[in-house]
């Protein structure tokens, strides 16, 4: 195995002047005119987009947050739900799913998501935590919630 | 891909028409609920990368309401480039010139500045009145919700209504009717 | 001295002329009155009748309504009928708003509707809403436009009001309530 990165990487930590700055000009080897030729320009440029690169795994994160939350108040809008409905109900129902799955469910299944939106309607009812910003009823009415409400059935059962 | 995929592809893809009554409504607020389908911020395939946005077809615009004192307090700045070219409109004079504007800048305003903004912002149609062309009106597939209820104008109550509705109020004893 | 003689004629005017309102009552005034004018020949007689109030059979108290909450202390002054009723009045209810003004449109004194000061404020802004908006154009005075369309400027445009605009000084931003 020939490892041509990393051997360079070693060999550029030195004192030689050509392998300390052929480690800059690999970094900006696809950028056009001045940067990728001249030292000077080229490592000015190439320190900056590191500084970038740097913060940008965060923002990368947040992005994807930002955008499965869209999804998911999307999905819930269409189900008369808020998004903070969906959440709190499936976590009092034990439903620990998390934005991307939830998010990843309302795209590719939305009859899942219908299910666990009524799921979550429901859990907030038999808690008595009514959310008046809820429009109407989730669509999805006609479930049957003794199938999946395991608390529900079982206080039924016991009385 | 199958016919069946096929055919799902196509319907998640396709661009639905809205229709939008801006009678009595407020367009700043409306703005938000009409950007959201306009992008397709209302759909769960929804990526800033996918052009997965609506059309949006207000009518009524010449009827919009707005709050409080702002008709003669909100201000439209315009500057031609020129030295001494700023001009500052006021909003019932704006709206008297183009019953269409105010609506169509709140819808503006309301979105991010980025290059989709105009492409987005001609996929929303603007009619002062309730004359739509009919081209326009046969795609409407759906209707949004207003957010503000139209109010009922007391005269438009009938009389009876007026006089058999329950009141909170009495006179006094010897108070004169007038 | 010219002061002395206008000071006189006006007085002699008014002495002869006021047989519109006079503030002497020979009798008390009770009940709910009316006051009608008929012409009989070269006559024309203004008596006031008296009337059942309209409203009493329709009136709406909170202690007559049947699931009602009893007032948690007595010891205070006991509300005034629109806060022990509740209800979260609109500018845009006209049927309630329109109860507490006289047929040109005025809001009620304070005396009249025997409401608190609180409440009487509040109905008062309410009125003024519900005109501006051009909700009640049947109970305007005859000089007023009566058709909002016809008025001038920025008046001619539909206008919405927020009603939290009444007590509080500035109104927080609307949150959205899909995000939370």
């Amino acid at each position: 195995m020939v490892f041509l990165t990393v051997a360079n990487w070693v060999r550029s930590r030195g004192p030689d002047e050509f392998w300390r700055k052929r480690r800059i000009f690999r970094l900006a080897a696809h950028y056009i005119g001045r940067r990728r030729n001249c030292y000077s320009v080229a490592v000015r440029n190439v320190h900056r987009a590191l500084v970038y690169a740097t913060k940008a795994r965060k923002l990368k994160k947040q992005d994807m947050i930002d955008l499965w939350s869209t999804r998911i108040t999307a999905a819930c809008e269409q189900h008369n739900i808020t998004a903070y409905t969906l959440k709190e109900g499936l976590d009092r129902a034990n439903i620990l799913l998390d934005r991307k799955s939830l998010s990843d469910l309302a795209c590719w299944e939305p009859r899942t998501f219908e299910c666990l939106a009524a799921v979550a309607k429901e859990k907030m009812n038999l808690d008595g935590a009514t959310d008046y910003a809820d429009k109407q009823h989730p669509t999805g009415v006609n479930l049957k919630f003794k199938d999946v409400m395991l608390e529900a059935w079982l206080k039924e059962k016991k009385q | 891909m199958s016919a069946a995929k096929r055919v799902q592809q196509w319907a998640t893809f396709a661009r639905s028409w809205h229709i939008f009554d801006c009678k009595w409504q407020d367009p700043y607020e409306s703005a938000n609920i009409i950007k959201k389908y306009l992008m397709g911020l209302h759909k769960p395939i929804y990526h800033p990368m996918n052009d997965c946005g609506d059309v949006v077809v207000c009518i009524n615009s010449r009827d919009i309401a707005l709050r409080g004192d702002e008709w003669r307090k909100r201000a439209y700045f315009h500057h031609t480039g020129y030295p001494g070219g700023a001009s500052w409109t006021l909003a019932w004079e704006l709206h008297n010139k183009d019953p269409t504007m105010i609506i169509k800048k709140a819808v503006y305003r309301a979105m991010k500045g980025n290059l989709q903004r105009r492409h987005t912002m001609q996929r929303l149609f603007i009619y002062p009145g309730e004359n739509v062309p009919e081209d326009v009106l046969q795609n409407v597939t759906n209707q949004i919700r207003q957010i503000r209820l139209v109010p009922t104008r007391l005269d438009q109550i009938p009389e009876e209504v007026t006089k058999t509705y329950p009141k909170v109020m009495d006179y006094p004893e010897d108070y004169v009717l007038k | 001295m010219a002061g002395l003689v206008r000071a006189g004629f006006s007085f002699a005017k008014t002495a002869i002329f006021s047989t519109g309102v006079r503030s002497i009552a020979t009798s008390k005034p009770l009940h709910l009155k009316e006051i009608r004018e008929r012409v009989e020949g070269s006559t024309k007689i203004i008596d006031a009748v008296n009337v059942p109030s309209p409203r009493t059979e329709l009136l709406i108290r909170a202690e007559n309504l049947p699931n009602q909450v009893p007032a948690a202390s007595t010891s205070e002054k006991p509300p005034c009928y629109m806060c022990a009723l509740g209800l979260d009045v609109k500018h845009t209810d006209v049927l309630i708003v329109s109860q507490f003004v006289r047929s040109d449109g005025c809001m009620l004194p304070r005396k009249i509707t025997g409401l608190c000061r609180r409440q009487q404020k509040k109905m008062g802004k309410l009125v003024t809403m519900a005109q501006k908006a051009g909700l009640m154009i049947n109970l305007t005075p005859d000089y007023c436009k009566k058709d909002p369309k016809k008025r001038r400027d920025y008046k001619k445009f539909n206008t919405y009001f927020d009603e939290r605009t009444i007590f509080m000084k500035r109104i927080p931003k609307p949150v959205d309530r899909f995000k939370r």
